[in-house]
């Protein structure tokens, strides 16, 4: 049975309770597109006519449905668009793997075995570069450090401390580096200090556009109310309307 | 009144000018660069058409949709009244979009801009309008939504081992635990 001769379709136009194994043409790369894999509900007529046969779902570490119209195990169901979509995916995604495990018969298991192997092995390529990309944030970040040392502004490098930054050194940054590092603190919804929120709430005067969008950021995301009035005040005075729609966006996402 | 959307690929030069406004008549380049239609779209640039702001969130969706991680996506829009742009005299056509996002892409229009004076002139427009800025807390909100309410025609999904972005999308949604993972139950072999 060759493989493109025999291509399970699932498509969203089909009619219900209908999947189709497509003759030749259909599909003609052999792939599942997305556009074959949609949404089902019902119970597939297929195996007797088509050969086609499905494994068990437990062969998938798929937890066992609790949906009650999955009880049937002579039924394949997929739960329907409206309630579970995730759900019918994570069911097609299986179904893909069985049907091409049965769509090339003499593979069967193999084939599952070696379409999971890619996906591991895909996995651990992008754990490596993932782990490569921090090395080289580490070397940026060491050399960011050592550099404001040598320019006296009191880094803190001792892990041990509690203050890694001095807030107060930070004006003396570009304000590139001022607004990055105000929106990683956002970005984390680190909560300030007083000291270090009254510092963030001075730089919402800031003539830098940036700035005083990220510090309104930061501010938003860091206090726990306490900055809306003075975030609020800065946008009635903000000319840039970008600056003021960060504003606007911050105080929309934290309020 | 309907707004026009372009979505602003790089927001920094957006935030660092005194007065967008002030600007507008002489757009600097950032902003010329900004509704130059790409190589890839040929003369049309890509806007998308929303009644309001809440629309421009379920656009964003559709956006958030095609990254790999969404939950950091900051989404920014340029804004401006679909009148200003037919002041100029350039043609807006409905062109269907490729979000796989029913409402994105039936808001999806293109704007012909045959000459360097028409990119001018749309710059000019956009920087006298206004800017949308969805947080990533609000863009993964209204992810969810559209998910919930299927906004998507079709979800991305690919066959397992490709490593593709839709294989990723599809992995990202059951680990934002956006759906519940029911499993299925299969025929015997």
């Amino acid at each position: 049975m060759a493989y493109r001769d025999n291509v399970v379709q699932l498509r969203s136009d089909v009619a219900m309770h209908e999947l189709e194994a497509s003759s030749e043409g259909s599909s003609s790369t052999g792939h599942y597109t997305q556009r074959d894999f949609c949404i089902y509900k019902g119970q597939l007529p297929i195996s007797s006519q088509s050969g086609i046969k499905f494994v068990p779902y437990q062969e998938f570490d798929l937890a066992p449905s609790s949906h009650p119209d999955q009880t049937d195990a002579g039924n394949f169901f997929f739960v329907g668009r409206p309630s579970y979509p995730m759900a019918t995916l994570a069911t097609l995604d299986s179904l893909a793997l069985t049907a091409e495990a049965s769509v090339f018969p003499r593979a069967g298991a193999a084939t599952v075995k070696s379409s999971l192997q890619k996906k591991v092995d895909a996995l651990e390529m992008a754990s490596a570069n993932a782990a490569r990309a921090i090395g080289r944030l580490e070397s940026k970040l060491d050399a960011l450090v050592s550099a404001l040392s040598t320019a006296g502004l009191g880094i803190d490098t001792d892990e041990s401390s509690t203050q890694v930054v001095d807030l107060a050194a930070l004006p003396q940054l570009t304000g590139q580096a001022l607004a990055l590092a105000l929106n990683a603190l956002a970005d984390d919804e680190t909560p300030l200090d007083t000291a270090t929120a009254d510092f963030v709430r001075s730089l919402l005067g800031s003539a830098d556009g940036a700035v005083r969008a990220s510090a309104a950021r930061a501010l938003a995301y860091g206090t726990s109310g306490t900055a809306v009035e003075a975030i609020g005040e800065a946008l009635a005075k903000e000319q840039n309307r970008a600056v003021a729609a960060v504003m606007r966006g911050a105080l929309r996402a934290t309020t | 009144m309907t707004l026009l959307l372009r979505k602003i690929d790089a927001l920094d030069p957006w935030l660092n000018e005194g007065d967008l406004a002030a600007v507008a008549a002489d757009p600097p380049i950032w902003a010329v660069r900004e509704f130059m239609p790409s190589q890839k779209d040929g003369i049309d640039l890509s806007l998308h058409e929303v009644a309001d702001e809440s629309e421009a969130h379920r656009v964003a969706a559709a956006w958030a949709m095609l990254n790999t991680s969404p939950e950091k996506l900051r989404i920014a829009f340029a804004a401006v009244d679909r009148s200003a742009i037919e002041d100029i005299g350039l043609t807006i056509t409905s062109s269907g979009g490729t979000h796989n996002h029913v409402f994105s892409d039936a808001q999806h229009r293109g704007l012909t801009i045959p000459s360097q004076t028409a990119v001018v002139a749309v710059a000019s427009a956009f920087l006298r309008g206004d800017v949308i800025v969805i947080e990533p807390r609000l863009v993964m909100r209204a992810l969810e939504a559209e998910i919930r309410s299927n906004g998507f025609q079709t979800v991305p999904i690919a066959r397992a081992g490709t490593g593709n972005m839709a294989a990723k999308n599809l992995l990202k949604f059951i680990a934002l635990q956006f759906c519940e993972v029911r499993g299925t139950a299969g025929l015997a072999a």
